[in-house]
């Protein structure tokens, strides 16, 4: 069994060093929850990957979204590249689940098209769970949802080694049970054809086949082989097969299940009649049966997760399995952007529970669907023994929780946080411009946000008449235009780029010398201290950098703002002094950010090397970071029940995906 | 009687030297000093740095004074406008009591010596103390406990050592120690037979 062995050519550096010894040494210490404090382009990413070096430890790392938990894999799986680092990331990441909404009578269904590729990727992680202690997964917040009882998993894998005997006809029926269909013309995944001696299959999680040579009953040869070409890919003694459901289940489980369905199926139409809800049971009776049906059939049916309780015996009510149980005790939680993921992973519960409600209501799924459910904060929290925070600005509850904080403000690129002035807000637009006129001269650009579109838009008309080049980035300019608009701001065909809320990621932009944030003092979501604290960091790619905040009083946000990047500057003067680094800004070639958009065959980046320069590779990854946005919308239109809304972002994405970094490019990173 | 300026940044040996002058019975008054007290809830720089920046430069009702060492570090604006709002009160007081004195001579510290405060507060001489970088740095952080980072901020925030000298009619170099230093002061004292 492999150790966790970080292959670089970079060393920790900067306050790496530290953060890594003081989390591991809180973790081997058995501290329960800890914080990384540590700010955009100081390598966060290679300090969890020596912090899991240094720890050994099996860990999941919980990205907010799937195009970040993308990036990290792929991060990741350089730095470790002897280990197993999986992605786990549900269809629901990609699209909507099945809801219905009552006052249009529109029922919405899961998306059917289930990604094949995310599908693979997930059984790939349970079954490297189960097999290997040297196991990374990075996952989205699905991690938090139900999957089938890891024991029932377990019970389902089926071990081949060489001189092993097998009964045809039973290895046979097993692999049926285990959800693998017979295809004697066609191999593909979850499938197996026999041909004389030989089994051929490929297991649900795999892009290579197996091939078990018999001799009579003996296990003769056990040998990989590509499925498309033929090509063989060597020999093994012994090989481990997983079921090619997360919800197989054997043929007493199955039958126990069906049997309590049907219980609760009478019990729910006897109240649906007695309720005089008559097109309600009879929507109940030929959706239930149906499964029923194919559950008897075939071990599996469409949304079988949804009888889950039913199918792992658990009681109404009791918690669902989820991928944390196929870890083992010792494990270790890595939460990223933990500002945005806590709340999320809070979220999830009674966004879920309302959705299932109503879908329970109207007959589309009996009771018991809605203990197919994410955990909610409290489980989550008490079935991760040991976590880390990762977040540039830790929330209130990270901080309140946290045995230590380690922390991470040094940039390999020698750059300090932004210059911070207050301004009062009397005269402001004339002390802007004069400010900002400096700016241009230098030929550097100049980020400004409002709190009101009214602002923006007279803010906007304001300068264009005066004479500047300005473009206001509103929140209806779709995603190409959107990139469009920060090309040409990197280009210098305009200067002035205006908006309200510029927190996303991507606005990383090294031409952007000055940040101006107008209505500083007005606390609120876009004036919190995280969100000043990020927006400031928007001029931090800069050597220049300088953020003014008009503002005629300090408010609390500020002030911790303030101090907050202030310290943070301080350190890293400190770092620069001693080591003799100037700092310069690092100006990429601006075509390589559309790059990927635009190449028909986006290559990967080569000069993607983790830690050190993952900094400036970041602008790269433009169109992911767009999808993840597009995705937040939906995952968050979903929530608050807008499913109509969801839906369309739903089909938009899928033309996002189409134009550059889909499935396609992760396929080909976990191939590689 | 004789008012003179201590002038030195921080780091310098400027204290040490008030103290001295102090021990000799000499009146002095610290610039730092007066601004703490005129900091205090109800006085005069109290309210104006309240009304300048609002509530959030409080902490428990007090002038959080490492806060506005935060705002003020980096941001060469942030700092002039402290100043304008700060030092007028400071020059002010100073004067007050340097006209209460009777004594020969009276020593006034300022970290921030600028031409205007010649005239400002009727000063006869301004001495310097002035020690190079690489010796402050080391003062502030084994001798005030600071952090690197801090003690450099602080160090290049206060001018450079020529703009300093080039103000005063004294320079005493402070890099040896202070039994160095004060043998420095007495010799000034006694030449000018104080």
């Amino acid at each position: 069994m492999g150790d966790f062995l970080v292959e670089s050519p970079f060393r920790p550096s900067g306050d790496q060093p530290r953060a890594i010894a003081t989390l591991a040494s809180g973790v081997n210490d058995g501290l329960r929850y800890q914080t990384l404090e540590g700010i955009t382009g100081s390598g966060k990413t290679a300090t969890i990957a020596w912090l899991v070096e240094q720890v050994q430890r099996p860990t999941l790392i919980l990205e907010p979204n799937k195009s970040l938990a993308a990036q990290l894999a792929s991060e990741l799986k350089e730095m470790l590249p002897s280990n197993r680092v999986e992605f786990f990331v549900s269809y629901y990441d990609y699209y909507q689940p099945e809801a219905y909404i009552p006052r249009t009578d529109t029922f919405i269904e899961k998306d059917s098209a289930i990604n094949e590729e995310i599908d693979r990727l997930r059984h790939s992680a349970t079954s490297s769970l189960l097999l290997h202690r040297d196991t990374i997964v990075v996952a989205s917040v699905s991690c938090i949802y139900g999957l089938g009882s890891p024991s029932e998993y377990r019970d389902r894998m089926l071990r081949f080694e060489k001189g092993m005997l097998f009964d045809q006809r039973m290895l046979l029926r097993r692999l049926v049970e285990m959800q693998y269909g017979r295809n004697d013309l066609v191999l593909e995944r979850g499938t197996f054809r026999v041909r004389g001696d030989t089994l051929e299959l490929q297991p649900a999680y795999s892009n290579e086949a197996v091939r078990l040579s018999f001799f009579g009953d003996e296990v003769e040869e056990i040998r990989f082989f590509n499925p498309v070409t033929m090509e063989e890919k060597g020999k093994v003694d012994d090989f481990t097969l997983f079921a090619a459901s997360h919800y197989a289940t054997g043929v007493e489980t199955l039958q126990r299940a069906c049997r309590s369905i049907e219980d609760e199926l009478q019990v729910q139409l006897a109240t649906f009649e007695s309720e005089g809800k008559l097109l309600e049971a009879q929507r109940l009776r030929m959706r239930t049966e149906h499964d029923l049906e194919m559950l008897a059939e075939t071990g599996v049916c469409a949304g079988v997760e949804n009888y889950s309780a039913h199918l792992d015996g658990r009681k109404p009510g009791e918690r669902p399995f989820t991928l944390l149980d196929y870890f083992p005790d010792d494990f270790l939680v890595v939460i990223d952007e933990s500002h945005v993921a806590v709340p999320q992973i809070r979220g999830q519960y009674a966004g879920d529970r309302s959705r299932k409600m109503t879908l329970v209501e109207h007959g589309f799924r009996l009771p018991s669907a809605m203990d197919n459910r994410p955990l909610n904060f409290d489980e989550f929290m008490e079935l991760v023994p040991q976590m880390v925070f990762v977040s540039a600005t830790p929330g209130p509850y990270e901080i309140e929780h946290s045995d230590q904080v380690a922390e991470q403000v040094i940039r390999p690129t020698g750059l300090l946080d932004p210059i911070i002035t207050v301004v009062p807000t009397k005269n402001q637009i004339d002390d802007l411009r004069s400010r900002m006129d400096t700016v241009i001269a230098r030929n550097e650009r100049v980020i400004i946000t409002t709190l009101t579109k009214r602002m923006s838009e007279d803010l906007t008309n304001y300068l264009v008449r005066a004479g500047y080049r300005v473009q206001y980035l509103h929140s209806d300019i779709d995603t190409i235009q959107r990139i469009e608009i920060l090309r040409s701001l990197r280009l210098g065909e305009f200067d002035i780029l205006i908006g309200i809320n510029l927190l996303r990621e991507g606005l990383d932009l090294p031409e952007v010398s000055m940040v101006a944030i107008l209505d500083a003092d007005k606390e609120g979501f876009l004036r919190s201290r995280s969100a000043l604290i990020q927006t400031i960091g928007r001029a931090a790619r800069n050597a220049n950098g300088e953020a003014i905040l008009y503002a005629d009083k300090i408010t609390d946000s500020m002030r911790d703002a303030i101090s907050v990047t202030e310290r943070r500057r301080l350190t890293q003067i400190a770092y620069n002094e001693e080591r003799g680094i100037t700092p310069t800004t690092v100006t990429k070639n601006v075509a390589d950010i559309l790059g990927r958009l635009r190449s028909e065959s986006a290559p990967e980046p080569t000069n993607r090397v983790h830690g050190i320069s993952s900094l400036e590779t970041l602008a790269s990854d433009d169109l992911a970071i767009e999808i993840g946005r597009v995705e937040d919308a939906m995952l968050a239109a979903a929530r608050d029940l807008r499913f109509e809304e969801a839906a369309a972002l739903r089909d938009y994405l899928h033309t996002l995906q189409l134009q550059g970094l889909n499935v396609d490019d992760l396929r080909q990173a976990f191939d590689a | 009687m004789n008012r003179i300026a201590i002038a030195g940044g921080i780091g310098s040996g400027k204290s040490t030297v008030l103290g001295h002058l102090a021990d000799l019975g000499y009146p002095t008054i610290d610039a730092d000093d007066i601004s703490r007290e005129l900091s205090q809830p109800g006085q005069v720089l109290h309210r104006a740095l309240v009304d300048a920046f609002g509530a959030g430069v409080l902490l428990d009702g007090q002038i959080d004074r490492a806060f506005l060492a935060h705002l003020v570090f980096s941001s060469p604006d942030n700092l002039a406008r402290l100043n304008a709002i700060t030092h007028p009160p400071i020059i002010r007081a100073m004067r007050e009591r340097m006209d209460r004195c009777t004594a020969r001579a009276v020593f006034v510290a300022l970290p921030l010596f600028r031409a205007h405060h010649r005239d400002a507060l009727s000063l006869d001489e301004a001495w310097g103390i002035l020690a190079s970088p690489d010796v402050a740095l080391e003062r502030l952080i084994t001798g005030r406990g600071m952090s690197l980072g801090d003690a450099q901020a602080r160090i290049a925030t206060q001018g450079s050592n020529g703009e300093r000298a080039a103000l005063c009619d004294v320079v005493v170099w402070n890099d040896h120690g202070p039994s160095e230093l004060l043998s420095a002061i007495d010799t000034l004292l006694t030449e000018r037979g104080l």
